[in-house]
């Protein structure tokens, strides 16, 4: 199955966060998970995983999860960034759909829109 | 709520012991009923509109009947139905207090008369009380007459306590508001909204509070240790919350900048200027602090 061989970058500072997430990714959904604390750090994994999908916090030390999502455009326009925050604004909707993430997901996310997420880069 | 308050009332002036109030409120909620099963028992909704409203409920600050109504599911006469069979419910702590023979009927009703009284409750309080109109019952139980940001500060608390009943399942008890002084926290979780009508929020917290809010909201087992993930999950709860409130700002048009939270050891809340909100739950005191 295609699916089983997602490879998947989670960027949050929060562990409760990540540690939730890659469960549901990995045993839900058979992904391959890496993860980073910052932007900065989400860039350098970027590089390095090549993923086919990002889960990126926004609010974030270091680097902001909207600079991060400009950076990984400017290395490889095909990057596929779902922006996961819990300041679902219009503002920050409308400046990250700009700067090119094909998605914005309000936490507490459920289940079924990370599946749809995950389906999103199929197509 | 409305039992919550009473009996702390009831606690705070010797009238009953806490071993008798935790038997009191035990037994009353066993037979609280909330709008969504009502509304199932009376075939106003399915199981399954029940559970896309609790859904819905997770990441819109909104009521249940609010929602229900906006989703289709439920029609405004029929909320209100519902609401006029949940406000009787209030009796019940009285009816559990009589039942376990603390005091009598006429010793409960006298109680009753003089809690309204001491606390100047109108029968509009009360009953925003006895619906958990937490909006109302953060008005009347907070003064923040002579700082610049009431309003925002009114809605902020109210959004923190209907945080508190949905993550973390209790039913919070507002105490009097206070001046910030420059007391040190055992833990202090601060973070910072910025632009106009923005604030500065916080946590103060012991092992215990800060232990039982990562638990609750991760739904993780924690050891009794604070460790890294402890703090993280109880952060990410003040995170989640702050996160709703620049929500609700930008839908009324005013965009608010979220900045990462801060957790420190042993902090007193910077500036030395804003309020002290003390919010009593079944775990201790949550000291909710805005500037």
């Amino acid at each position: 199955m295609e699916l089983a061989k997602k490879k998947v970058l989670i960027c949050d500072d929060s562990m409760l966060v990540r540690r939730k997430l890659r469960i549901l990714l990995e045993d839900e959904f058979a992904c391959v998970v890496a993860e980073a604390s910052n932007g900065q750090e989400a860039i350098t994994r970027y590089e390095e995983d090549k993923p086919q999908l990002v889960f990126m916090d926004i609010v974030m030390p270091v680097c902001d999860g909207l600079e991060a999502l400009q950076k990984i455009k400017k290395l490889d326009g095909d990057a596929q960034v779902i922006m996961v925050s819990s300041t679902g604004t219009s503002g920050k909707l409308i400046d990250a759909l700009k700067l090119g993430a094909i998605d914005f997901i309000q936490k507490p996310y459920d289940k079924e829109q990370i599946a749809k997420a995950l389906s999103s880069i199929h197509s | 709520m409305f039992s919550q308050y009473f009996g702390q009332y009831l606690l705070n002036k010797g009238i009953l012991s806490i071993d008798q109030l935790c038997t009191v409120l035990d037994q009353e909620k066993s037979v609280k009923v909330k709008v969504g099963i009502l509304a199932m028992d009376a075939g106003y909704m399915t199981v399954q509109e029940v559970e896309k409203i609790h859904q819905s409920q997770k990441r819109q600050d909104k009521r249940f009947g609010e929602l229900a109504i906006e989703q289709g599911f439920l029609k405004k006469e029929q909320l209100t139905k519902l609401l006029a069979i949940q406000n009787q419910k209030y009796l019940q702590l009285s009816q559990a207090i009589v039942d376990q023979g603390y005091l009598t009927l006429t010793e409960v009703n006298g109680a009753l008369k003089r809690y309204k009284a001491d606390n100047n409750l109108s029968d509009d309080n009360v009953e925003a009380l006895v619906k958990a109109d937490v909006d109302e019952i953060v008005r009347f139980n907070l003064d923040f007459g002579g700082q610049a940001k009431a309003d925002v500060y009114y809605h902020y608390v109210a959004l923190v306590i209907r945080n508190i009943v949905r993550f973390l399942g209790e039913t919070p008890v507002i105490m009097k508001n206070s001046p910030v002084t420059n007391q040190t926290y055992p833990w202090l979780i601060t973070q910072k909204m910025d632009g106009r009508g923005g604030l500065v929020s916080a946590l103060g917290l012991t092992d215990r509070t800060l232990l039982t809010i990562a638990t609750r909201y991760s739904g993780d087992a924690m050891t009794t240790f604070i460790d890294d993930y402890a703090k993280d999950c109880a952060a990410e709860f003040l995170n989640l919350t702050n996160g709703i409130f620049c929500v609700n700002t930008s839908n009324e048009g005013v965009e608010l900048e979220l900045k990462p939270q801060r957790i420190q050891a042993q902090a007193v809340f910077p500036g030395g200027k804003g309020e002290i909100i003390p919010i009593h739950v079944s775990f201790g005191d949550i000291f909710l602090l805005v500037l």
